[in-house]
């Protein structure tokens, strides 16, 4: 890579540049019109109208020509925007010769030309077309004073011929010139590197901040997949035991056992909502299928039923968009809606009704699950999908998993609650 | 007295194999068990249990290697024929890995599975089905279409 493009933007930062250029020129374009038929018809200066409609003309025909040469480019973007510059910069030294010669108070405009220069180029591509544009200044310099390039008189306007012109006088014009143009390339490249550089150590600390938070969740994934392991054998020994596979055991025993079993089996359920909100969290390939949601919450609904019946709670299901699917992993679905009834059940006093609703909305399926337990309160509603928001020890997750999950399927999550009316935890998938 | 079924368990934790084999035992199975699938595939030739009972992961790294040992069986025509029920974590499906015995079983290469934490009861009953033959077996590849 060219050293001197080395520390330049991305290349579709570019474009997005070259196009804001393109942007720009239309509006020089339209203000140099403006400019050239207000000296024409409000201040009636004598100007050369052929020369200077022509340059505006021109200018128009270039930009046209940039922008279809920009859709099918086979240049690099940096080198297609120097050339643009240089153009510019030559259209300029004969629009300022046409409108009075050399020492036109518009030839300030150079130092435009190198502020876009020195933002959007390296500086070594920069102070080039300060030198090209110091270049065609003397080369106009030089011709008015020669005698030439004849200074075209614009009355009202011009200022006494340049012909014969003190050298000194000249010297001075062009290392003002000189000092103005490599001056503000130095001042706006030093600025934008300065930024760039800043933005780079942004990406940088974003991308390192990424990698850490992955290396955590990898790393919890580790830790709640061994634990998992463990549990899962300890599950597996006290079931032997509890059903008296391995001998038989005294009532006090078996109360203990129970407990253990009881215990390590939440313990397992925690291990599990651990790791799959870990493994939802490093992106790791959720696969997208057909799923129907009224087959998805009919199984939910028939292994839930028994426990719900246990508490005296009901469990009600209102249209559940009949038949229709959405494009989604089956069981990240299944577990964003495991855990928004299991939630509602768990919330809801002895008596009360969990009621389950999908519809289609204009966002998507829309999913609410009602409840008939406490509300919340307005300030904590916030926080309610954060992880450990329940502080139940050994729980709490559950809610995180529903908003993990509508995450990585570009949904939404919110919480509904008015005082005496329980809460409804509302769910919008893309359909 | 008929002699009770030989019972292989390929399993890389030994305390999943100690709680199934008091399980089996109680049952007179006599068991014998392989914590690597590659001891596991050589204790089955050389003992001919009359039913494998396989875990899937293996190992810290957690490799399906439990798939490989189930088709390397059915390759194997001495190994073709015996009964395998695989020991799945179906309690966590990975995202994106939506193995379900129910609807991907068939295109393993085993006979029935049984779900972790074990549970003894269903594991004794899924042993004798699978040995008295009241589970439909399985019978062969399918058809790829592309071959």
């Amino acid at each position: 890579m060219n050293t001197a493009t080395a520390s330049l933007l991305s290349e579709p930062q570019l474009s997005q540049r070259l196009l804001w250029l393109i942007r720009l020129r239309w509006i020089a374009a339209g203000c140099l019109f403006l400019v050239l038929t207000a000296a024409r018809f409000l201040f009636g200066l004598g100007i050369p109208v052929t020369e200077l409609y022509l340059g505006n003309a021109v200018l128009l025909a270039a930009n046209l020509a940039y922008l279809l040469l920009f859709r099918r480019l086979v240049l690099k973007v940096n080198l297609f925007i120097e050339i643009q510059i240089s153009l510019d910069l030559a259209l300029l030294s004969y629009l300022l010769h046409f409108s009075g010669g050399v020492e036109n108070p518009f030839t300030a405009f150079f130092v435009f030309h190198m502020v876009i220069a020195g933002i959007l180029l390296a500086p070594r591509a920069a102070y080039l077309e300060a030198a090209i544009a110091l270049s065609l200044f003397a080369i106009l310099l030089a011709g008015e004073r020669s005698g030439f390039l004849p200074r075209p008189f614009v009355s009202g306007f011009s200022l006494t011929p340049l012909v014969g012109a003190a050298l000194p006088y000249l010297v001075a014009l062009l290392t003002a010139v000189a000092a103005s143009l490599f001056g503000s390339v130095y001042l706006s490249s030093s600025i934008a590197e300065k930024l760039r550089q800043r933005d780079r150590e942004l990406a940088a600390a974003v991308s390192n901040l990424e990698r850490k938070d992955q290396e955590k969740s990898r790393y919890v994934q580790q830790v709640s997949h061994d634990i998992r392991g463990s549990i899962s054998a300890i599950q597996s020994c006290l079931r032997v035991v509890l059903e008296g596979l391995s001998g038989p055991l005294p009532d006090s025993a078996r109360n203990m056992v129970v407990r253990a079993e009881r215990r390590s089996r939440s313990l397992l359920e925690f291990a599990n909502d651990l790791l799959y909100l870990s493994l939802l969290r490093t992106g790791e390939g959720v696969r997208k299928e057909q799923v129907s949601l009224s087959e998805l919450f009919g199984e939910l609904f028939r292994g839930m039923r028994a426990e719900a019946q246990k508490r005296g709670l009901s469990l009600a299901a209102e249209d559940l968009c009949g038949g229709r699917s959405i494009l989604a992993d089956a069981e990240a679905i299944r577990q964003l809606l495991r855990h928004l009834l299991l939630n509602a059940l768990q919330r809801s006093p002895t008596g009360g009704t969990v009621t389950a609703r999908a519809e289609v909305g204009p966002k998507g399926i829309r999913v609410r699950i009602s409840d008939t337990g406490p509300s919340i309160a307005a300030e904590e509603l916030p926080q309610v999908f954060d992880d450990f928001y329940s502080g139940e020890i050994g729980g709490g997750l559950g809610l995180a998993i529903v908003r993990q999950v509508a995450q990585v399927h570009g949904g939404m999550v919110h919480v509904e609650s008015r005082p005496g009316e329980g809460c409804a935890f509302i769910v919008t998938l893309p359909a | 007295m008929e002699e009770k079924a030989k019972i292989l368990i390929i399993e890389d934790d030994q305390d999943v194999i100690a709680a199934m084999r008091v399980a089996l035992e109680a049952q007179q199975y006599q068991v014998d068990s392989a914590i690597e699938p590659e001891e596991g595939l050589s204790k089955a030739r050389q003992g001919r249990p009359n039913l494998v009972i396989l875990d899937v992961m293996f190992g810290r790294r957690q490799q399906a290697k439990g798939f490989e040992a189930a088709i390397e069986m059915r390759r194997d025509p001495q190994l073709a024929a015996i009964p395998i029920l695989m020991v799945t974590a179906v309690n966590v499906k990975y995202p994106g890995f939506n193995f379900s015995p129910k609807t991907d079983g068939e295109y393993l290469p085993v006979d029935g599975f049984i779900e972790k934490p074990v549970q003894p009861q269903d594991l004794l009953l899924k042993v004798e089905a699978l040995l008295a033959g009241k589970i439909s077996r399985w019978k062969e590849w399918p058809q790829r279409a592309d071959s």
